[in-house]
C-alpha cells in the first residue's frame, strides 16, 4: 500500500485481497497530475508556482490535497520512471532552493540523486 | 495499606495502569500512570527547514495528528513572536474540535463501550446491532469530516503550516 495515509480504498482492497488469498492489486502506474488534471484543478505548480511533487508523485489518492488547494507532498512515494530531474528544475525555476527542493523530495522518496 | 495494580490499562489509546492504594477496605488514593516510550522525532527534524517540521512531527499519531501539527506551528510561531490572522485561529480551532469529537468517539465507542455492553469488541456489539455503537460510529465520522473540512484531509491534515493556514474551508461543503 502507498500513502502517508493510505486510502481508503485501498485499505478496503487490500484487506479483501488478502482475506480471499489473494494479492492486493497493483497500485496506479500514473503520477498524481493525471487524477489532479480530470478533476479540472488549478495547476499549483506552473499556474500557482507552488512546490507540488505531483509529477514525480504516484496517483491513487484521486488529487486529494491539490484539489483541496494544497501542494502535493509525495506521501504516496515516487511514481515509476519519475522524471526527477525535471521536477527538480521546475521548483528551482519557481523559486526554491536546492537545498529545499531536496528536502521535500527526499521527505518521502527517501535519499536524493538527480540523477536516478 | 494494600495496592491493587490494573495493568495495562486496555482501554485506552495507548499504554497505561492504574494503582488503587487501599486502607481497611477503602481507596486511600488512585494513581493513573500512562506510558509512552520515547518516539525520538527530534532527530528526524534535525538539519530540516523550520517549515518542514509541522509535517514530519505529525506523524507522531494518526489518531490526533492536527493537534500535534498544531502543536508544532504553534512552537514555531512563538519562537519569533508571531501571531496569526484571527480566521486561521478559527480554522485551527474547528480543526482541533473536529479531532477531539473523533478522539472522544474512539475511546468511548469503541474501547469503552463493550466493556459497559458486555461484548467483546465493538465489532461484536455493531454485529449484534447495538444502537450506541452505531450512533457512536456515526459521530466519530463526523468529527472526521470536520477534520477534513477544516485540515485537507482527516489524517495528517495539510491545511496547517507555520504563520496560519493555506485554505479557507470550502463555504459549500461547510
Amino acid at each position: 500500500m502507498a500513502g502517508c495515509p493510505p486510502e481508503r480504498s485501498e485499505h478496503l482492497k487490500t484487506l479483501g485481497a488478502i482475506a480471499s488469498g489473494g494479492l492486493p492489486s497493483s497500485l496506479p502506474e500514473y503520477a498524481i497530475c493525471m487524477e489532479c488534471r480530470q478533476r479540472e484543478n488549478f495547476c499549483l505548480l506552473l499556474e500557482g508556482k507552488q512546490p507540488c511533487l505531483g509529477p514525480v508523485t504516484r496517483a491513487g489518492c484521486n488529487a486529494l490535497c491539490p484539489t483541496f488547494g494544497v501542494i502535493c507532498e509525495g506521501c504516496r512515494g515516487l511514481v515509476p520512471e519519475a522524471n526527477r530531474g525535471e521536477e527538480f528544475r521546475l521548483l528551482v525555476e519557481i523559486g526554491c532552493s536546492e537545498w529545499e527542493v531536496k528536502a521535500r523530495m527526499k521527505r518521502f522518496a527517501g535519499v536524493f540523486d538527480e540523477n536516478r | 495499606m494494600k495496592t491493587v495494580r490494573i495493568s495495562p490499562l486496555t482501554r485506552v489509546e495507548g499504554h497505561g495502569r492504574v494503582d488503587l492504594n487501599l486502607q481497611d477496605g477503602r481507596v486511600a488514593g488512585v494513581k493513573v500512570s500512562l506510558i509512552e516510550s520515547p518516539r525520538l522525532f527530534e532527530g528526524l527534524v534535525l538539519g530540516r527547514d523550520q517549515f518542514e517540521v509541522p509535517a514530519l512531527v505529525c506523524r507522531i499519531c494518526a489518531i490526533c495528528s492536527g493537534v500535534h501539527r498544531v502543536a508544532a506551528c504553534q512552537a514555531l510561531e512563538r519562537a519569533p513572536a508571531v501571531s496569526i490572522p484571527p480566521r486561521a485561529q478559527a480554522i485551527r480551532e474547528l480543526l482541533l474540535l473536529g479531532g477531539h469529537i473523533e478522539s472522544h468517539c474512539l475511546h468511548l465507542f469503541c474501547l469503552v463501550l463493550p466493556d459497559l455492553e458486555g461484548g467483546e469488541s465493538v465489532l461484536d456489539l455493531l454485529r449484534a446491532g447495538n444502537q450506541w455503537a452505531r450512533d457512536g460510529l456515526v459521530l466519530k465520522a463526523f468529527g472526521n469530516r470536520i477534520q477534513e473540512l477544516a485540515g485537507g484531509r482527516a489524517i495528517y491534515p495539510v491545511n496547517v503550516e507555520v504563520g496560519g493556514v493555506l485554505r479557507d474551508p470550502e463555504p459549500a461543503a461547510m
